[in-house]
């Protein structure tokens, strides 16, 4: 008899350990107070505490005395037990180096898991998140809609429906007499009843007044200096200048990487209404999102009212026309985040890298089983007479075949207790190679991390244990004795499983070099610009940049300060240009007159603006890409732009528009000069665009507008996207390229030693009938050119499909596989193989004939 | 006190802290005293969780070294119609908490003052 909720697996596995003189006793306490705690502490929390107790069971005292299996089978298992450590005491060396292996492999496993789990349980944070949906707006031909009007949230409300609104803003907050750049939340009090946040001590916060803020506990860290600010003031000024003080209310618990709603502070959103002048009624107004909880609500009634909304929405916004409305739910919602038009939150990670990761980690992990299965087969040829004396003295096919698998089970298990300890270096390294942290230990649940090592022992003991143990056991004694069996390296199936562990290596090292090379390629890419020396300032007003220039000028690193509406890397229009009667797709950009020289486009003929404005109103400078597609010589002839007639006055060589990531290649350009009064960026060159350079303009700026957040920020910024990625690439591959040959490197080195020692004889019978030394050295070497050779053939081919395929939808300009990237990798890889096995075979070679006929 | 001549020693009680306050928990629950009452009972005094393993193993010492005894009591709905164990200290398990007791006392009382300021 158990009560309906106590949890049906842990009282079973209680059920079966116990005592019988205690399980009356023991289950009854538990249960009573279990029933204390679901009152007390919730049904969730009660079942967590009643699997930790019955785990905390697990002690001899409370544990049935006669073992798990008959006395007659328990003394022979203990028998299995003497056999397998004597085993390992012969060999530990070759034992160690198989545990090793798999023990790293099973660590690699655990980070593949984790990425798995960090897209299975994104949102799930959030205990209500089944009944949470955003709003978005279908669109006929033109991505969804993922923000939404400020409108949107009331019109629903009035009709009952619980509907919240949420935006984010980066702010400055004042800290002394800096202003930091922070992003701030403004959210409806319903967004902190249905996405639960929760203080340090557990506590549900709800927003009350309108001047009070929350903050997270980094948050608290970085501005205050102690973990529990609470009444403190935290001084804010919003883009009308005002400044205002929040009264800290209380930190909260940052939450786990993988939910959608990351911010350092929450506030009202009636906050966002006052500051930032926002109608509430205007449809034309957008905020990041709309959210509704369906609790209470069914999604048809939900429907029918949103649907009541699309004429309103489409009569205010005709850039903005939808097809409908469509509720998504927040655990599905972050798989298509990005594809949303004017959505900014956080998304599950890119299911290519989710299933990249879980297939490196499931491939090494094969790697490191086919090793130990190769090992295990290797070792046992030396044990064959042991399994004839067995079989000889009446023991079965099936004593046999459990002696193997109880020895692989308890190898395997050494590598899981070991691979605890890898795991726990392995993973804060990891995490530091990556720009975000995925595996997070403290997030998972201990009962899902005990089912995983579980089933990961099982699976692997399984898979590497059971062939080699039905393959030994199979020979008949009679064989054994006559010396007529003999298991070389001649084994197919091991044969099979180097040469896929070589592929592996040889796939992991050439996508290695190709990505360093592709790195380097993107680094030193010519952008048709100058990257290195300009830094751009966003400005509030264009009155600014006079103010700004004159007291850069004093600065002797800065070499000249530009004005422009367009920065080269940042933004642009897409546009139609008319030339001889055709149209043409262009770039348009607005620039500053002397922008084009201060940022180092390179001109091919013709001229830059003149100096001033008025005398360069109606001209127009074009890039090469574009004289290409027209055909003809366009110095001095008229284009057409939006109905305006403008001169070309020069031709400039091809530059690139944006991050060159993904599809963003270079593009027909139209250069324009752009009037004084709508320059919204301060673009200057200097000697050498540093932060530091950076950080001194900072203080300049807050010299003379020391109400505005400074912006400022290096032209290299196009570069950060492409070098995390790199970054990344790089990191990934330098990691599985050392594991795979690491393992693979210890096992051939044991299949070799192996083969040595049990072929001595042969040797050295050969040596005396006259074989050279390079006879010996080819003999051993064989097999081993042929599954190089092959693996070859696999691991390059592979490489070079897979990481064609993965630049180009990566990146928009990267290096081709070429010959050098099949020549290294084989030739460090063959160089490694030497170096492995290269002194046992050579060592063998020279080995005295006497040495190894004398054995016995 | 137990005190041994021979070796001028004394002797020790055989009692770990942790079962020194299980003693003390079942004679402050007296007739009430069963497993989990103990457990919340003690939790309670040390203001931190105890689990039920913990104290399952020292109730079964010091069953072994006979300072306590238990009865079974009738059953109870709550617990799903199990019966409880009561527990009750024998007079062994109260000498040795009294032997204890005069230990630690005896000590206390030879540390200086100063030294506990």
């Amino acid at each position: 008899m158990r009560h309906s909720d106590i949890p049906k697996l842990s009282y079973r596995l209680f059920k079966w350990f116990c005592h019988e003189d205690f399980f009356e006793e023991l289950q009854g306490d538990l249960e009573e107070n279990f029933l204390i705690n679901v009152d007390r502490k919730g049904k969730k929390k009660a079942r967590k505490i009643y699997h930790h107790e019955v785990i905390k069971l697990l002690r001899p005292s409370a544990m049935k005395k006669t073992h798990i299996l008959p006395k007659g089978i328990a003394q022979l298992s203990r028998n299995y037990l003497k056999t397998s450590f004597r085993a390992v005491k012969h060999n530990p060396g070759y034992i160690m180096s198989n545990i090793i292996g798999l023990a790293i492999a099973l660590s690699i496993s655990t980070i593949g898991y984790f990425y798995y789990n960090f897209n299975d349980t994104f949102n799930k944070h959030y205990d209500q998140a089944a009944h949470l949906y955003k709003v978005h707006g279908l669109r006929a031909s033109e991505a969804t809609l993922g923000s939404s009007s400020i409108a949107l949230a009331p019109s629903l409300k009035a009709a009952g429906i619980e509907a919240m609104r949420y935006h984010h803003e980066t702010i400055a907050v004042r800290l002394g007499t800096r202003l930091f750049q922070e992003s701030t939340v403004f959210a409806d009090p319903e967004y902190l009843e249905s996405f639960e946040l929760r203080s340090l001590s557990g506590q549900k916060l709800r927003l009350q007044n309108a001047d009070e803020i929350f903050i997270s506990e980094k948050m608290a860290g970085k501005l205050f200096g102690d973990f529990y600010p609470v009444g403190e003031l935290v001084e804010i000024v919003f883009p009308n200048e005002e400044e205002r003080s929040f009264v800290v209310k209380d930190v909260f618990q940052d939450p786990p990487q993988n939910v959608s709603f990351h911010f350092p502070m929450i506030t009202s959103f009636d906050n966002y209404i006052e500051f930032y002048g926002a109608d509430e009624n205007d449809l034309t107004h957008y905020i990041d999102g709309t959210f509704v909880n369906l609790e209470n609500i069914g999604s048809a009634q939900v429907d029918a009212q949103l649907n009541t909304l699309i004429e309103p929405h489409n009569k205010y916004n005709p850039e903005r026309v939808i097809e409908k409305f469509r509720l998504d739910n927040i655990l599905e919602w972050p798989n298509f985040e990005t594809t949303l038009a004017g959505s900014s939150f956080w998304n599950t990670l890119h299911p290519a890298s989710v299933w990249g990761t879980v297939s490196t980690a499931f491939a090494i992990l094969l790697l490191a089983c086919f090793n130990f299965i190769n090992t295990s087969i290797a070792l046992s040829g030396k044990r064959l007479k042991e399994i004839a004396v067995r079989k000889v003295m009446g023991g079965s096919r099936k004593s046999t075949i459990a002696q193997f698998m109880i020895e692989n089970s308890l190898m395997v298990f050494a590598s899981v207790v070991l691979s605890v300890g890898i795991s726990y270096y392995l993973i804060p390294a990891y995490n530091s190679l990556m720009t975000q942290e995925i595996v997070q230990l403290n997030e998972v649940p201990l009962i899902t991390l005990i089912y995983f090592s579980i089933g990961l022992i099982l699976f692997v003991a399984l898979l590497s244990g059971a062939y080699p143990s039905f393959y030994i056991s199979r020979f008949s004694s009679l064989e054994i004795f006559r010396d007529k069996l003999v298991i070389s390296g001649k084994n197919k199936l091991m044969i099979v499983l180097l040469t896929f562990q070589f592929s592996l290596c040889f796939y992991n090292f050439s996508s290695l070099f190709v990505n360093v090379d592709n790195s380097i390629y993107q680094e030193t890419l010519d952008r048709g610009y100058n990257l290195e020396k300009v830094i751009n300032i966003p400005l509030y007003s264009s009155e600014q940049l006079s103010e700004l220039r004159n007291r850069l000028d004093q600065h002797p690193d800065i070499l000249q300060v530009a004005g422009t509406s367009n920065t080269i890397g940042f933004n642009f229009r897409d546009a139609t240009t008319t030339i001889d009667g055709r149209d043409y797709e262009v770039a348009d950009l607005a620039v500053g007159v002397n922008y084009p020289e201060i940022i180092g486009i390179r001109l091919i003929k013709g001229s830059f603006f003149s100096e001033q404005y008025e005398s360069s109103a109606g001209h127009i400078i074009i890039n090469k890409m574009l004289e290409d597609e027209v055909g003809q010589d366009l110095l001095n002839k008229s284009i057409k732009l939006d109905d305006q007639v403008f001169s070309v006055i020069g031709v400039v060589e091809d530059f690139n528009l944006r991050p060159m990531m993904f599809e963003n290649r270079i593009k027909p350009t139209v250069l324009r000069p752009s009037p004084e009064n709508s320059y919204r960026y301060a673009t200057l060159e200097s000697n050498s665009a540093t932060t530091s350079l950076n950080s001194e303009i900072e203080g300049m700026w807050y010299e003379l507008f020391p109400q505005q957040l400074y912006k400022g920020f290096l032209q290299e910024k196009v570069m950060e996207n492409i070098r995390e990625t790199n970054t990344i690439m790089v990191n990934i591959n330098l990691f599985s390229s050392a594991i795979t040959i690491l393992i693979s490197a210890l096992g051939l080195y044991t299949l070799i030693a192996l083969n040595v020692q049990r072929r001595s004889k042969e040797f050295g019978i050969r040596k005396v009938l006259g074989a050279s030394k390079s006879v010996i050295i080819r003999l051993l070497g064989k097999d081993l050119y042929w599954i190089l050779g092959i693996a070859m053939v696999v691991g390059l081919g592979g490489a070079y499909f897979v990481t064609n395929a993965v630049f180009d939808i990566i990146y928009a300009y990267h290096v081709s596989f070429g010959f050098s990237h099949l020549l290294w990798p084989t030739v460090s890889l063959v160089g490694i193989v030497i170096f492995t096995i290269g002194y046992k075979v050579l060592q063998t070679g020279k080995m005295n004939p006497v040495e190894q006929l004398r054995m016995e | 006190m137990v005190f041994n001549q021979e070796t001028n020693t004394m002797k020790e009680t055989g009692l770990g802290e942790f079962q020194e306050i299980v003693l003390l928990a079942i004679l402050i629950l007296d007739e009430n005293a069963y497993g989990a009452k103990i457990q919340s009972e003690m939790s309670q005094r040390l203001g931190r969780m105890i689990s039920r393993g913990a104290l399952h193993a020292a109730l079964t010492r010091l069953t072994q070294k006979h300072f306590i005894e238990s009865t079974f009591g009738g059953a109870t709905m709550e617990r799903g119609g199990r019966r409880k164990r009561f527990y009750t200290v024998t007079n062994l398990g109260k000498s040795a908490l009294n032997d204890a007791k005069t230990i630690r006392d005896e000590m206390w009382t030879l540390v200086p003052k100063m030294n506990l300021q």
